[in-house]
């Protein structure tokens, strides 16, 4: 079939390091086609180190979320149109909040699943 | 997150887009597996997108994620390429570190064959790691175009010891060869840098140990301090001028302000040590002495401005020197200088990437004193500009540039003379430089496709709004609200003991309800919490929930008040509510009064700059360039005294330009002498090679 585009693969890494610049933040979104049906994946990390002249070594936080069909729509305009204002504000407000009760072992990984994946939906809150 | 800092960064960006080359219009619409179920191998792997080294990723590739031709077509493997890619463009090295950055892979296929069952598998990658501080100001164009895998963090760079060779050739230096190092320490300092240059009559030799810092709010974003050594050996065509000094400074960078976002530089400069020539007392002018122990504090402050296409700095120094005259200061030193510098891309498509470029500067200086003046201060002129802050970065002249003599040839008005240099001088130099050959950094058909250019703006977009996040934390009404935090706090934790202390009384239902009511106090109150090292952003606790669980204010009101209130009827619980309700009220009103247009002003900002050199990467930068490059000087010095000699020349030249991105940089030329005196030079040649690729780790 001449003529039609290929599926498209992608994905999208947003890295927001703290003014401290011992902590960073990694949202990422990839899309893959998987048995002809599309897969996003919200790949979630959180970096910290002692000094600021070291380098951030392994994530503390590491998540592979599989995103909800419902969301699917908002992972397609992120990735394509990037992080909205109410998606940054949840990011940096109740998604690091999450991130930093998680390492310290206070909640568990599916409270912070569901956190990080409302950053989509949020798009459209 | 705190706040912003402002400063900072800038950030990044970038990205990307879905690219898909045009020859992918030869491949049908079917997924990765679908290729591999019809025997598809793989032909070639390529990468698109502003990269550098990109032969050794690819090979990385095939050893890592085993996309290399001849391998069979899967998903697993065309995704476990991109995730390897991914991963590398977060663990690159980079000189620094953004505060904001956005990356895009993409994995498609090409050029599919039915009969060969071959097709071709295309990476786009895209990433933008952008240096704010150190990047809008006049001497950051010409390292960005020569070395972006550094400048722009591209491809790797040495982080903890770099080691760059360079050589040179002039009539007044000789072929001189030399290197720059640098130690990255983690200490007090934070690296030990040297920068070393001999020649059989020449030697510059600056060795320091320098720290910067970034601030995070207030107008400052940068400050760095040294302490080092600087020797020189600067030949004249007579004397060499000696300078052997202990030098300290501190200099300090501002965020971008104003309307136009102005960067404005400050530095101070103390240095200690000993000038000496060996020019006979009788060549010297009344008040001027060959030799001398001295000590000067330098003193300047600049403005550097950028627009899309053009830039214009301003800069102004002050010397106050010592040398054990008869006066506290023996000697003032005043030097000033403007530059304006115009990139001209043509519209025509087949002349993109080579962009004209033109900059003009101006320079004077002026240098007083009755007494005891070391003659190594006097301006000394030629092809080599003597900067007036040695070893901080910071090209602000102290003598007139003109390329058509020697460094430090144009000195007196006439050959008979001695060289003893100027009091007082003007220089005007005009460069024009345009690559005709060169091969770009993105390839064509990337920049060809619409969508990925619309893709990289609303990127760009994405990484806007998070700087106008952290620029709202600096916001007083956000202080003010973070100050009251506690106040909703102690009300949520009332409201959360009430419904604990009733659980015993409550129904099935109204005992979910419960649970669900203080999971979300939960929820809220750790937003809420001062111990969270970063602060989450407090405002997000007013955002409109997306399900129930979602942790906001409203569900809160919702789910504990609305619902849970009305199914147990409790007054206490009635009570606590109203009163969490009219703080939530103070709060929300205190969160409308940030100052979002402020936020959204500084932001936008802080992204001029990465805008506009993602333009440049995408449209501008080259792989490698080969221009010609002309240039037209004219300098005049006053030689001061009671005879008020003076002499002005002009010079025309050209050259031309070679670079390899991140590789080196070399540029050759002659430049005449237009209306020399009998005994100048008709003119000179000038050579420089710079290595751009360091070695080190």
């Amino acid at each position: 079939m001449p003529g039609v585009r290929t599926l498209k693969s992608i994905s999208v890494d947003l890295e927001v390091m703290t003014t401290d610049r011992l902590k960073k933040i990694i949202f990422g979104l990839d899309k893959s086609i998987e048995d002809e049906e599309i897969q996003w994946v919200i790949e979630f990390q959180f970096l910290q180190r002692d000094n600021k002249t070291d380098p951030f070594g392994d994530p503390l936080v590491k998540l592979s979320i599989d995103v909800k069909k419902s969301n699917e729509q908002a992972a397609e305009e992120t990735a394509s149109k990037g992080l909205n204002n109410p998606q940054a504000s949840h990011l940096l407000g109740p998604g690091l909040a999450d991130t930093q009760r998680f390492r310290d072992g206070k909640i568990p990984e599916d409270k912070l699943a569901a956190t990080v994946q409302r950053t989509l939906p949020k798009r459209n809150a | 997150m705190p706040r912003v800092t402002a400063l900072v960064c800038l950030f990044c960006t970038a990205i990307a887009a879905l690219v898909s080359s045009p020859a992918s219009a030869q491949c049908p619409d079917r997924s990765f597996d679908a290729f591999g179920k019809q025997g598809y191998r793989i032909r070639e792997v390529r990468l698109t997108g502003p990269l550098l080294r990109r032969s050794s990723i690819r090979d990385d590739l095939g050893v890592a994620a085993r996309v290399k031709p001849g391998a069979a077509v899967t998903s697993d493997t065309i995704e476990g390429g991109k995730a390897h890619l991914r991963q590398l463009l977060r663990e690159t090295p980079a000189l620094f570190e953004s505060p904001v950055v956005v990356s895009v892979v993409t994995a498609a296929v090409d050029r599919c064959d039915e009969a060969s069952k071959q097709l071709d598998v295309v990476y786009g990658v895209y990433t933008t790691k952008v240096p704010l501080v150190v990047s809008r100001v006049v001497e950051s164009r010409e390292p960005q175009e020569v070395d972006p895998a550094t400048r722009l963090a591209l491809a790797p760079t040495p982080l903890r010891f770099k080691l760059t060779p360079r050589s040179s050739y002039d009539p007044s230096n000789g072929a001189m060869g030399g290197a720059t190092m640098s130690l990255a320490t983690g200490r007090f300092f934070d690296r030990l840098t040297t920068d070393v240059q001999v020649s059989d009559s020449a030697l510059f030799l600056d060795v320091a140990a320098a720290s910067s810092r970034e601030l995070s709010t207030g107008w400052l974003r940068v400050y760095e301090w040294s302490l080092g050594y600087h020797h020189a050996d600067r030949p004249t065509d007579q004397e060499t001028l000696k300078e052997r000094a202990f030098v300290g400074y501190v200099t300090t960078v501002s965020r971008p302000l104003g309307s136009r976002g102005a960067i404005v530089r400050w530095s101070s400069l103390a240095e200690a040590g000993e000038q000496r020539t060996a020019l006979l007392p009788e060549v010297l002018p009344a008040g001027y002495i060959a030799s001398a122990n001295y000590g000067s504090w330098k003193n300047a402050v600049g403005v550097d401005l950028h627009a899309k296409r053009h830039g214009l700095s301003a800069a102004y120094g002050l010397l106050l020197g010592m040398s054990h005259g008869s006066d506290a200061v023996d000697y003032v030193k005043h030097v000033a200088e403007a530059t304006y510098d115009v990139r001209i891309p043509w519209q025509a498509a087949a002349w993109t990437h080579r962009p004209l470029d033109i900059t003009t500067r101006w320079s004077g200086g002026h240098l007083g004193g009755d007494d005891a003046i070391p003659v190594t201060e006097r301006f000394f002129g030629g092809a080599t500009a003597t900067p007036f802050l040695p070893g901080t970065g910071w090209t602000l002249r102290a003598s007139p540039e003109l390329r058509g003599f020697p460094p430090r040839w144009f000195n007196r008005v006439n050959t008979n003379q001695a060289a003893i240099g100027a009091t007082r001088y003007q220089s005007v130099t005009l460069t024009a430089a345009m690559p005709l050959w060169q091969r770009p950094l993105v390839p064509p058909e990337v920049i060809a496709e619409p969508e990925v250019v619309q893709q990289i703006n609303a990127q760009l977009d994405s990484a806007e709004e998070v700087i106008d996040i952290l620029h709202r934390q600096t916001d007083p009404a956000y202080i003010s609200l973070i100050e009251r935090a506690p106040s909703l706090d102690s009300r949520l934790r009332a409201l959360d003991v009430r419904v604990a202390s009733i659980g015993n009384t409550l129904s099935a239902n109204s005992t979910a309800q419960a649970a669900a009511c203080r999971t979300l106090i939960d929820g809220v109150r750790v937003q809420l919490d001062p111990t969270q090292n970063p602060r989450p952003y407090l405002v997000a606790v007013f955002a409109n929930p997306v399900d129930a669980d979602d942790p906001t204010l409203s569900n809160v009101r919702h789910v504990c008040l609305t619902q849970l209130g009305k199914q147990v009827g409790d007054d206490e619980l009635t009570k606590l509510g109203e009163a969490l309700v009219s703080e939530i009220d103070t709060m929300e009103a205190l969160a409308n009064r940030i100052d979002a247009v402020r936020a959204k002003t500084m932001a936008a900002r802080d992204m001029v700059f990465p805008r506009d050199v993602v333009r440049s990467i995408f449209h501008e930068l080259n792989v490698w360039s080969l221009g010609p490059a002309l240039m037209f000087d004219g300098a005049r010095i006053d030689l001061g005294g009671p005879t008020g000699e003076s002499a002005t020349r002009y010079a025309l030249g050209a050259g031309s330009r070679f670079t390899l991105a991140s590789t080196f940089h070399l540029t050759a030329g002659y430049v005449w002498n237009l209306n020399r005196d009998g005994g100048e030079p008709r003119g000179a040649p000038f050579f420089t090679i710079d290595l751009t690729a360091p070695f080190g780790r």
